[in-house]
């Protein structure tokens, strides 16, 4: 498979292609890893999280245009992780190391998904939940693939925008019920 | 341009350098507009933890594959204990849960922190008399005295100890209509008042309502969380 391939079957959520890229640099990325004061099963977590940062921005569209392989791209987000680790755990001094981050600011941009949720948003997500796949599947390409609604109708074969609009404003309407209800 | 046009430029990160302004002045000035944008951040963040658990799942599962794979002699190992798990989940599952014993399990009237009870000490005031009878495990004279002072007024902390008598006098539906009203306002005892319904809801067989309310319980609040969590575990 060559990068493009990868990239975009990742946008279009492909299990199996994210399973062959896991599963493709896995034990290269654990040898890199171990050059770093860090248990394996640390390793493994944030090599999990740097697949997800890669495919987050496959789908975001942030690296169409990735000048670098997709191996060291996938590596760079993991070493920015294990020194993000190793911070926290204040065993490194970092020095700052940029060389290997090098492609433009924006493609290296990327978002450590395991912040913890306001309780705010913990209630909203339990809310989240209990909708139904129809509206879910809206309201993740419109939030989370920053697709209009054009691009929603074609994706889940909608008749109409309006149709679109109207699933969307209905389901954030039940969310809102939810969690405003007291 | 339109409110909703604007924020949904916003979070596409599409609004040009006149759009942003509007919509900074308006962040400043409205504060709807500015409830609205917080609440669709909101759901952006949920939908990408949402993202994020169902693909770091995934991962774990490609994990779990790797490290099944066994030789031949750990797949004897393997397939005994496959067939003894299959044996064991089979009268598992075949158990249905027995939610009146996780409700005794679990159940325990909320202590008095009301009106502090001094043995020897004789007063005759409605709320003494309430909580030494409840203290004192006569349910049913405590909700005679809870009856009285509700209806000289009514009181959310009053009647949730009410509807804890009535749990304990096996009135589960009238203690259940006591707790939704008082979750029907916003106060410190919503955790509370929340733990008992779902009790309530579990000791009438209605296991789907209870693990409704401990899930939002869990994710919304701190009171019991261990034995939420532990009570959520046994109702899977």
């Amino acid at each position: 498979m060559t990068d493009a391939t990868v990239i975009e079957a990742l946008k279009n959520r492909d299990q199996k292609t994210l399973k062959y890229i896991y599963e493709d640099n896995r034990l290269a990325f654990i040898s890199f890893a171990k050059k770093y004061p860090i248990v394996e099963d640390d390793i493994l977590d944030i090599y999990q999280d740097a697949i997800i940062a890669l495919r987050e921005n496959a789908i975001n569209g942030k690296i169409d245009n990735l000048k670098s392989e997709l191996k060291t791209y996938l590596f760079s987000i993991g070493k920015y992780m294990i020194y993000d680790k190793l911070k926290q755990q204040k065993r490194m001094h970092l020095v700052e190391d940029n060389s290997s981050f090098i492609e433009n600011e924006d493609t290296f941009t990327f978002s450590i998904n395991n912040d913890e949720l306001t309780s705010e948003q913990k209630q909203l997500q339990v809310a989240f939940k209990t909708l139904g796949q129809k509206c879910k599947d809206v309201l993740t390409l419109f939030y989370y693939r920053g697709f209009d609604l054009e691009d929603i109708m074609n994706a889940l074969n909608y008749t109409n925008k309006d149709v679109v609009k109207s699933q969307k404003s209905r389901c954030v309407k039940s969310l809102k019920r939810m969690i405003f209800k007291n | 341009m339109d409110k909703k046009e604007l924020i949904a430029q916003y979070l596409t990160q599409k609004l040009s350098h006149e759009a942003q302004k509007e919509f900074d002045h308006l962040i400043a000035t409205d504060t709807e507009f500015a409830k609205e944008v917080t609440f669709q951040n909101n759901l952006k963040a949920v939908i990408k933890k949402e993202e994020y658990e169902t693909i770091k799942l995934q991962l774990q599962g490609f994990e779990a594959e790797k490290k099944s794979t066994f030789n031949y002699k750990n797949w004897l190992v393997a397939a005994t204990v496959v067939v003894l798990l299959g044996l064991s989940s089979f009268w598992y599952f075949n158990t249905p849960i027995d939610t009146e014993k996780l409700y005794n399990e679990h159940f325990e009237p909320y202590r008095n922190i009301v009106q502090p009870i001094v043995r020897g000490e004789v007063k005759t005031d409605l709320k003494t008399k309430a909580f030494t009878a409840y203290e004192a495990k006569n349910y049913d004279e405590a909700l005679q005295y809870f009856n009285l002072m509700l209806q000289e007024s009514y009181d959310e902390t009053i009647a949730f100890y009410k509807a804890n008598t009535l749990l304990e006098l096996n009135k589960t539906e009238d203690a259940i209509a006591i707790l939704k009203t008082n979750l029907k306002t916003t106060d410190s005892l919503d955790a509370k008042n929340s733990w008992y319904l779902a009790l309530a809801h579990l000791r009438l067989n209605d296991i789907k309502k209870a693990k409704t309310i401990l899930g939002s319980l869990n994710a919304t609040s701190s009171f019991k969380s261990k034995a939420i969590k532990h009570l959520l575990k046994q109702l899977e």
